[in-house]
């Protein structure tokens, strides 16, 4: 039997190396976030975008690539005809429009072949990759840019798979179906495939949140602020998701996630890799992982790259029972995406995709849920025990609530300085405001729900919930939107056998700490 | 010690806390005075495109509205003028040139060219292409060296247009030690370059790597210059490069003369299928029934793209296609599938 004293003071040491490794990795988080906010800044300073659509017309026209736009619909009889409309009316030279309706239970076919005049067509096309059954395929001679797949349900994977064995464009675009594109999006996208075109094999277009904002005929008209408290929390952690951490990793050839709300893939490569994986629900950081791992292990150079200028908008969920069962499906996705590919963990032969991109998965999403959720509630106890100094306490304090504010607030500023797409003065006065306050009460609510995914994770839960926001179905009319949220955790989102929701936007936990 | 450098970090992070709130808080206030001076730049253009509409009535009056413009006017009339010449022709557009040139905006044009951020230099670049003098011949070719490569494209675009074309070699040099492809713009220089004089593309195929050959073979299939045939058939052959020799299939497609025959017959041979599936496009593009013996069998093809390509060729060689189509569509291989296929869209159309 061990005396008390001793088995105390082991305990005590214990405590104060579980101490140090919730600290150091919240060191090691936040010293990222200096990094990619350093990153991000030089980026923005750099990148020649065109300053209106018609510029970017004049300059790029003539060098474009065709592109096939691929999407994926399931339920969506509501919106997908204004949705649809909008896409054929984006300004782009040569693209197509290949919606693939899902199986759908409701009309979603049935008002598109009503509206679009379409008619069952023969189309050639090549089994790259695999997918259920195509019952029929449509064109119409009035929309000759619009093509129509109707095939058994087999979720959002399985249906781009589809799209993309359609395609006939060296390029495709996945874009949700209720997603809403900027006129330009496709010509201010495709810019690194032109400036790089024989690396650049897939890109990543930001993602904004349109709750609130004015719609009109399938575009924002303009950009207002939800008066839902938990979208404007959304609304910081998109513009710190996608204006600092995507772009920071971009800079580093270490990006390990291009949205399934909006991104463009070489065709080529796509196929190469087998497609987007079944039965995973995160098939969009899946696909990208999938991608640096094929390129390394061929020795292939190769570029993943990611616009910084909004091109997309969704909307967020405004309810916490929504937002709490994205947010785990998310977690889960990116789980099963990390164990799946876990030997590029800290592998050189990966490049700085398996060294940086993968580590940083591993401390951040793997690890650093569980840390930072016993941060909250050891390190208090440990200090009131007499472990920890009341100097390491206040220090973990700084780096897990105070730090956040710098890295939110600084992201702000980023859009300030070098887009200026939001908002009035007034707006930028409440989303600071909203900065500070998310890192009081959002974002330790954000981590119980990645925890709860953690344990989805590990009892094997593999529905999406029937969650499904609210959808930009409310606001497709001249309606001001209403939504909302802020994430952590680069996670990804994906697809569900039955349906799939409308959302897939995937946000960086930039300032959780352990 | 230890207990310094804890302290150090909360310190350190409350300062750059509230740092960044103070920062955000300036940027506030930045806005306020950018939406302010906005309007009043909105209330300015205003009042000087009426201004603008009385020049082209009357362009005696150039010089009077000239005298009226206040300094700070200068960054106005420059997008301003220029919006609207892309919209007219003729008289008008040479009356606005020429109010651009009196009000000063091609100075401010060449500074920019010299010393803006690269988007203001290439934006400058581009727009200098209005103006045809000494000193925009100049600056442009100063951009010719500029540290950004889309300026220097855009830079050579320019000089092109006012029939100022750049030598093909220095072009070539900035890409002397470059690791990555070349950018679709240059793809686009060198098509406008070359119907300028595509004899000065020859010299350089013996000589470039693969990328740049690539690229140069691209723009020579927008001649209809017959005399580089025989040089492009011989790299189409022979090129180690997959992608050359693809590229000069499609060169030679699009040239669209019967002279071809032997390098895209041995094109529809190739051991690679991009070349194979580039040699069918080919074939059916210039319409060479000779070749439909070699196309049917390539309906058969391992590779879909390739039987793909090779009906759609088949397709357009009128009746004896159809009828050869017809032929191999019989049975249940991959090939009689595709020409099933092709045979369909042949109905549909």
């Amino acid at each position: 039997m061990l005396p008390l004293e001793t088995f105390l003071a082991w305990g005590a040491d214990a405590a104060l190396v579980l101490g140090v490794i919730i600290f150091g990795n919240g060191v090691l988080q936040n010293l990222v976030y200096v990094l990619q906010l350093a990153l991000s800044f030089r980026a923005l300073r750099r990148r020649g975008i065109p300053p209106d659509t018609l510029t970017a017309w004049w300059r790029l026209n003539e060098q474009t690539m065709p592109i096939s736009l691929l999407v994926p619909a399931f339920g969506e009889e509501e919106t997908i005809v204004e949705s649809v409309r909008s896409m054929l009316a984006l300004h782009y030279p040569e693209f197509e429009v290949i919606v693939i309706n899902d199986g759908s239970k409701d009309r979603t076919l049935e008002v598109l072949i009503e509206t679009y005049e379409l008619e069952s067509i023969d189309r050639a096309f090549n089994e790259s990759v695999s997918h259920k059954g195509i019952k029929a395929v449509y064109g119409s001679d009035r929309h000759p840019k619009l093509i129509v797949i109707d095939k058994d349900n087999g979720g959002k994977a399985d249906a781009l798979n589809a799209g993309i064995n359609l395609a006939r464009a060296p390029l495709f675009c996945v874009v949700d179906a209720d997603s809403l594109l900027e006129a330009d999006s496709l010509l201010r996208a495709v810019q690194p495939f032109l400036i790089e075109p024989d690396d650049v094999v897939a890109v990543g277009g930001s993602i904004r949140l349109a709750n609130g904002s004015t719609i009109r005929s399938g575009r924002v008209a303009s950009i207002g602020l939800p008066s839902n408290m938990l979208a404007l929390f959304q609304v910081v952690e998109y513009l710190r998701a996608f204006l600092i951490a995507r772009l920071a990793w971009s800079e580093m050839d270490a990006l390990m996630l291009v949205s399934g709300a909006f991104g463009i893939f070489r065709r080529s490569i796509a196929i190469a890799v087998g497609g987007f994986s079944h039965g995973t629900v995160g098939e969009d950081m899946e696909i990208i992982v999938k991608i640096h791992r094929h390129l390394r292990e061929h020795n292939i150079n190769y570029g993943i790259r990611y616009v910084p200028d909004p091109v997309c908008w969704t909307e967020a969920p405004e309810s916490l029972a929504v937002l709490r069962r994205q947010r785990t499906r998310w977690q889960r996705g990116a789980l099963e995406t990390f164990f799946k590919h876990i030997r590029m963990l800290g592998n050189p032969r990966y490049g700085l995709a398996g060294t940086v991109g993968y580590v940083y998965v591993f401390s951040s999403d793997v690890i650093g849920p569980v840390l930072e959720a016993m941060g909250y509630f050891l390190m208090p106890l440990f200090w009131y025990l007499g472990i920890l100094s009341w100097e390491f306490f206040l220090a973990y304090m700084a780096l897990t609530f105070v730090f956040g504010v710098f890295i939110s607030v600084c992201s702000m500023a980023l859009e300030e300085m070098e887009l200026r797409r939001m908002l009035k003065p007034a707006d930028l006065v409440v989303l600071t405001g909203v900065a500070i306050l998310e890192n009081f009460g959002y974002r330790q609510l954000n981590n119980l729900w990645r925890i709860q995914g953690w344990w989805q994770f590990l009892r094997g839960t593999k529905e999406w919930g029937a969650d499904a926001a609210q959808g930009l179905s409310a606001t497709l009319s001249e309606t001001p939107g209403n939504m909302i949220p802020r994430v952590v955790a680069e996670i990804g989102s994906g697809s569900c056998v039955d349906g799939y929701p409308n959302r897939a936007i995937h946000t960086e936990n930039t300032v959780a700490v352990s | 010690m230890a207990m310094t450098a804890f302290l150090a970090i909360w310190w350190g992070t409350l300062f750059l806390a509230a740092f960044s709130v103070a920062f955000m808080v300036l940027l506030v206030i930045r806005r306020r005075l950018l939406e302010r001076r906005v309007a009043a730049e909105e209330a300015r253009v205003a009042e000087l495109r009426p201004l603008i509409f009385r020049c082209l009535d009357n362009p005696d009056t150039i010089d009077e509205i000239v005298n009226e413009l206040k300094p700070s006017d200068l960054r106005l009339m420059g997008p301003l003028v220029r919006s609207l010449i892309n919209s007219v022709s003729g008289n008008a557009r040479e009356i606005l040139i020429e109010l651009l040139k009196r009000s000063g905006v091609v100075e401010d044009d060449i500074k920019r060219l010299r010393t803006g951020t690269p988007d203001q230099r290439l934006q400058a670049a581009m727009t200098l292409a209005f103006f045809d003098s000494e000193e925009v011949v100049e600056a442009l070719d100063s951009a010719l060296d500029d540290s950004n490569i889309e300026v220097r494209i855009a830079a050579a675009n320019v000089l092109l247009k006012i029939n100022k074309p750049v030598d093909l070699g220095r072009i070539l040099d900035w890409f002397q030690h470059h690791k990555g492809g070349f950018p679709r713009s240059l793809r686009n220089l060198f098509c406008t370059l070359v119907r300028y004089d595509s004899s000065a593309f020859l010299p350089h195929l013996d000589t470039v790597p693969a990328p740049a050959l690539t690229a140069l073979i691209y723009a020579l299939g927008h001649t209809q210059d017959f005399s580089i045939l025989p040089k492009l058939m011989r790299i189409g052959v022979n090129h180690a490069s997959t992608d050359v020799r693809a590229e000069t299939m499609r060169a030679l497609g699009l040239i669209g003369h019967p002279a071809a025959t032997p390098a895209i017959s041995l094109g529809l041979a190739n051991d690679s299928w991009e070349v194979r599936a580039q040699a069918a496009i080919a074939a059916g593009r210039i319409g060479l029934p000779r070749l439909l013996g070699t196309l049917a069998e390539l309906l058969e093809d391992s590779e879909w793209w390739v039987r793909f390509r090779a009906a759609e060729a088949i397709g357009k060689m009128g009746d004896e296609g159809a009828q050869t189509l017809l032929d191999r569509s019989l049975g249940d291989s991959d090939g009689a599938k595709m020409a099933r296929l092709a045979l369909n869209q042949l109905g549909g159309n």
